[in-house]
């Protein structure tokens, strides 16, 4: 058993732990040089209770990904970008609580297109659309609205899924890592929306 | 006696040996061993502090929770079977972990837990190379990222704020 007072942090410890694991691993890749090691100090924090974000960026492939799994990333977007366009067409109540998930969509959109090799876009990406006022003469019962907009976030929320399995599929194949580090912040975004959807209060109709 | 390290500390440990090697080109399989058993320690970390959370949260947010739970464990099979069929030894749990702080509600260690786990995750994608490893890494991510969600949405913040769960 190891004396009490062995005046040695168990932080300082630990650290060196990782030093040590670090080493081993850099000396397993000579084959890439001592510049790809990244420093043990680049750990993420995101276990302290704050915001995740602070994991290293992967280098910059010099492969540029591959113009069909860009394309197919593109299509996947734009799919689900064009059902949030409609489940608000069709429950109006509901734009606004669907309308920071579209602009995630937005945004990873707008990230693909980004992609050296991506294609020139071929389609028109949906412009948000403008808020209906609900008809206040509509017939149907606050229930069946509310049932109706329970079954257009279920159908969102299983677009997600697909979409973000799809993703994760297409990030393992990926080459470069960076593009597949992307597919996956991607893929984990949708994974996000189809858990939180089917929670979102049914609208009501004003 | 030597003091019991914190599941936070070994999440930290995992995390950094995730991100140990970012590009995978010219990787080796005990490159993909190491960074794999990293993530095994981190599992082993969750698996005991969800497990140590779970009698401080209410009835709904303890099932998700359970759920969550089980798939951590499904989770660390499929990581231990994947590293012995790369022909490595699978990193055991520690014999005891120093019990977690906790609050009034064990929401937001929960939220921190799957946390640790997202970012050990994310940086594993960078890191290994073989593609089953690779897509491993990948599921287990978005599943992250959905226990992440959930986790939040339960202790009352916004569950997806951004369209890029770490942030970029």
């Amino acid at each position: 058993m190891p004396p009490e007072d062995s005046g040695l942090p168990r932080r300082r410890a630990l650290a060196g732990l990782i030093a040590v694991a670090a080493t081993s691993l850099a000396a397993c890749t000579k084959r890439k040089g001592p510049s790809t090691v990244k420093p043990t100090g680049a750990a993420p924090s995101g276990f302290s209770g704050s915001t995740p974000g602070e994991s290293p960026s992967p280098s910059p492939s010099a492969t540029p990904p591959d113009p069909t799994a860009i394309a197919a990333a593109r299509a996947r977007e734009i799919a689900l970008l064009t059902a949030y366009d409609a489940a608000a067409r069709d429950i109006p109540a509901a734009a606004a609580l669907l309308a920071d998930f579209r602009a995630h969509h937005a945004a990873h959109l707008e990230r693909i297109q980004t992609l050296r090799g991506a294609p020139s876009p071929g389609l028109t990406v949906p412009a948000e659309p403008t808020r209906e006022t609900p008809s206040t003469s509509s017939s149907t019962s606050s229930k069946a609205a509310a049932a109706k907009a329970r079954a257009v976030f279920a159908q969102l929320a299983k677009l997600e899924r697909t979409a973000a399995a799809d993703g994760a599929a297409a990030c393992a194949a990926a080459g470069p890592t960076d593009f597949a580090v992307l597919l996956a912040e991607i893929a984990g975004s949708e994974s996000q929306h189809s858990a939180l959807l089917p929670t979102f209060p049914a609208p009501v109709p004003s | 006696m030597t003091p019991r390290p914190t599941r936070r500390a070994v999440l930290l440990a995992g995390a950094a040996l995730a991100v140990v090697r970012p590009t995978s080109a010219l990787a080796a399989p005990a490159d993909d061993v190491a960074a794999l058993n990293a993530l095994l320690a981190v599992e082993h970390a969750a698996i005991y502090d969800l497990a140590a959370a779970g009698g401080t949260l209410s009835l709904v947010t303890r099932a998700v929770v359970v759920r969550h739970y089980d798939e951590h464990r499904a989770r660390r099979d499929v990581l231990t079977q994947r590293i012995r069929v790369l022909g490595g030894a699978p990193v055991a749990a520690l014999p005891a972990y120093a019990d977690p702080v906790l609050g009034p509600d064990g929401t937001a260690d929960i939220v921190a837990v799957e946390a640790a786990c997202v970012q050990a995750y994310h940086a594993a994608i960078g890191s290994v190379a073989d593609q089953l490893s690779r897509r491993i890494c990948a599921t287990a991510f978005i599943d992250e990222c959905r226990h992440l969600a959930l986790a939040k949405s339960a202790g009352g913040q916004a569950g997806a704020p951004d369209p890029f769960v770490t942030g970029r």
